[in-house]
């Protein structure tokens, strides 16, 4: 049974620092450090890039392998997410997620407008707790994009809201699909 | 005793407040600074990473390292000097190396913390304007 849902929100920020924000793949860790412990890259194949994210627990990494794949300019999809080690017990066995996430210009605002949308496929007798797997979601979602917008805010007491941009386009600064993003935004 | 305002920030630091492990910000009126108590000896920077300019005194000290990380990107900072010490991302990203044109990775970026001289008396840091 499917349980869809959508989150809209508007960032106070320009479209392609969210879109910065969202491929500055080297903040993961550290600044969502609460959403995730490691990352390792499985494979990359053009635009979407595997992933086996992982905490520890009881001294076993346990986590889930997953794909995000770049819509260029400012859409993000992830699928395929599974068990990693497959033979954990995880909702990933049983409930198929996929996201994807928009990012639209609010020109008169010079904002963002995200829009976020969950699929679940999961089971019938599962279906009783849709409602606490969406806030689950919710709340992780909300918790990713408090973190970012904090950093994004502090950044622009320092630099300005113009200057935003700059550090992420310097040449030694690393994101996924830089080459696309500096075409698009650069 | 305080110091001269031309030269020094108004506000000092109490050592004791520098006890445990963890960097602490200081609002000192014009500035945040971060202090850090190191092998012993308080250190103080601008509380900014020289990277994207994150708070460093909500990142982690690691006394066995002597490094001082920001949360932000977790880069590592030597804690007696602020020179740059390690990205701990490299190792993560590794495989990536190279597939993009658009990024050229530094082998020693030359990135530093801002370190603030100051003055130690009668258990009170002073720091001087930069």
């Amino acid at each position: 049974m499917k349980h869809a849902f959508t989150v809209v929100e508007e960032l106070d920020c320009p479209l392609p620092v969210a879109v910065a924000a969202y491929l500055d793949c080297e903040h993961y860790l550290h600044l969502h450090k609460g959403l995730t412990d490691s990352l390792d890259i499985l494979k990359v194949d053009g635009f979407k890039v595997t992933v086996r994210q992982s905490w520890k627990a009881f001294g076993i990494k346990l986590g889930h392998d997953k794909t995000g794949e770049y819509f260029p300019p400012a859409e993000f999809r992830i699928y395929d997410v599974v068990p990693a080690p497959r033979w954990i017990p995880s909702v990933h066995h049983l409930i198929d997620i996929k996201t994807r996430l928009r990012y639209a210009a609010v020109p008169e605002r010079d904002s963002t407008t995200m829009t976020f949308d969950v699929e679940l496929e999961m089971p019938f007798w599962l279906w009783p707790l849709r409602g606490f797997l969406q806030r689950l979601i919710e709340r992780m979602h909300a918790q990713q994009n408090a973190e970012d917008l904090a950093m994004i805010k502090r950044r622009e007491k320092l630099v300005g809201r113009e200057n935003l941009l700059a550090v992420y386009l310097r040449p030694h600064h690393f994101s996924y699909h830089k080459d696309e993003f500096v075409k698009r935004f650069g | 005793m305080p110091r001269d305002a031309k030269d020094f920030f108004p506000d000092s630091i109490s050592l004791t407040t520098l006890a445990g492990e963890s960097p602490r910000r200081f609002d000192l009126g014009e500035i945040e600074v971060v202090a850090v108590l190191h092998a012993g000896k308080p250190f103080v920077y601008r509380d900014l990473c020289p990277h994207m300019g994150g708070p460093m005194s909500e990142g982690r000290y690691d006394p066995r390292k002597g490094t001082l990380s920001c949360p932000w990107h977790g880069y590592e900072f030597d804690a007696a000097t602020g020179a740059f010490a390690r990205n701990p991302n490299k190792e993560t990203f590794a495989c990536m190396a190279g597939l993009y044109a658009s990024h050229k990775a530094e082998a020693a970026p030359a990135m530093k913390l801002q370190a603030l001289e100051h003055e130690l008396e009668a258990g009170e840091i002073w720091v001087r304007r930069p």
